[in-house]
């Protein structure tokens, strides 16, 4: 009992979860790729990607309150809500660009004389495409990461109430300055 | 990272609603050491900051779904390193949330 109250329970989930998908992929190889394939082949992909990516991140800017307007602005208060509205493209963005990458080198990599060989990137080496593939993996892993992010935050009530803060003058305070907690 | 004070009535965690690096810089954004919170004072020295983040399991997952283009050795490789990118993002915010707590003004 003692030893397995030691055991850090989340890294052997992710040891078993990982062991099972390899596993898994490694039966149902045909499959996987065929469904990946569909995947890249949905009429206007890069489209509906970039436009609900758009749609969530905007949404969640409105509700972290990012975009305060209000008619007494000066120029200064006025371009941090802009800037920020504007930087909702970076996000679509590498979404696009990350499944673009990544159809062209999935293609190149498992296309074949059954569904075609389609050489997106002819002029590059074997070596370099697999430093495409990295790159597009990592691109792709961020902007996934960001956009988990911003649904869990814009679709999931806030477990805790934050509360507005209110700053106090010196005359109106009672008592003593406490030691910091940590 | 979220800040935070226990309530002192109830004792129960009350969440602010802004975040600063330290606490110098959280008066100077308050725009006060102190502060009202729910009709109670407080200093920005009872404001404790902690970790909100858990981006280890959904690094894993998410690495190991873009692995699934390489094949079994992909779906490994995406995972872990998924995982170590999502868990060093976890360190990050432990970091941040240290040097909230031994900040002092």
């Amino acid at each position: 009992m003692r030893f397995l109250n030691r055991i850090d329970w989340k890294y052997v989930w992710i040891i078993l979860g990982l062991s099972f998908a390899s596993a898994l992929t490694y039966k149902f190889s045909g499959e996987i790729i065929t469904a990946i394939k569909t995947f890249f082949e949905i009429r206007d992909l890069n489209i509906i990607a970039g436009g609900i990516a758009a749609i969530i991140t905007i949404t969640h800017k409105i509700k972290k309150r990012r975009l305060k307007f209000s008619p007494s602005m000066s120029f200064t208060a006025f371009r941090i809500p802009i800037e920020d509205l504007m930087s909702f493209v970076g996000n679509p963005i590498t979404l696009v660009c990350s499944i673009s990458l990544a159809k062209g080198v999935f293609y190149q990599a498992w296309g074949d004389e059954t569904w075609g060989s389609v050489y997106y990137f002819p002029h590059f080496k074997g070596w370099e495409v697999t430093f495409i593939g990295i790159v597009t993996a990592y691109l792709f892993f961020i902007s996934l990461m960001d956009l988990l992010r911003h649904v869990k935050e814009t679709l999931l009530r806030n477990a805790v109430v934050e509360e507005h803060v209110t700053p106090i003058s010196d005359s109106d305070v009672i008592g003593e300055i406490p030691k910091p907690l940590n | 990272m979220k800040l935070y004070v226990h309530d002192k009535n109830t004792k129960v965690k009350s969440y602010l609603d802004i975040v600063a690096p330290t606490r110098g810089e959280l008066a100077r954004t308050i725009g006060s050491g102190w502060f009202s919170l729910l009709g109670n004072q407080y200093h920005v020295h009872e404001v404790i900051a902690e970790s909100s983040e858990n981006n280890l399991t959904a690094g894993a997952i998410v690495g190991g779904i873009i692995g699934l283009i390489g094949g079994p050795l992909g779906v490994i490789i995406g995972g872990s390193l998924g995982g170590a990118l999502g868990n060093e993002s976890d360190k990050g915010e432990a970091n941040k949330v240290h040097r909230f707590n031994s900040s002092s003004i």
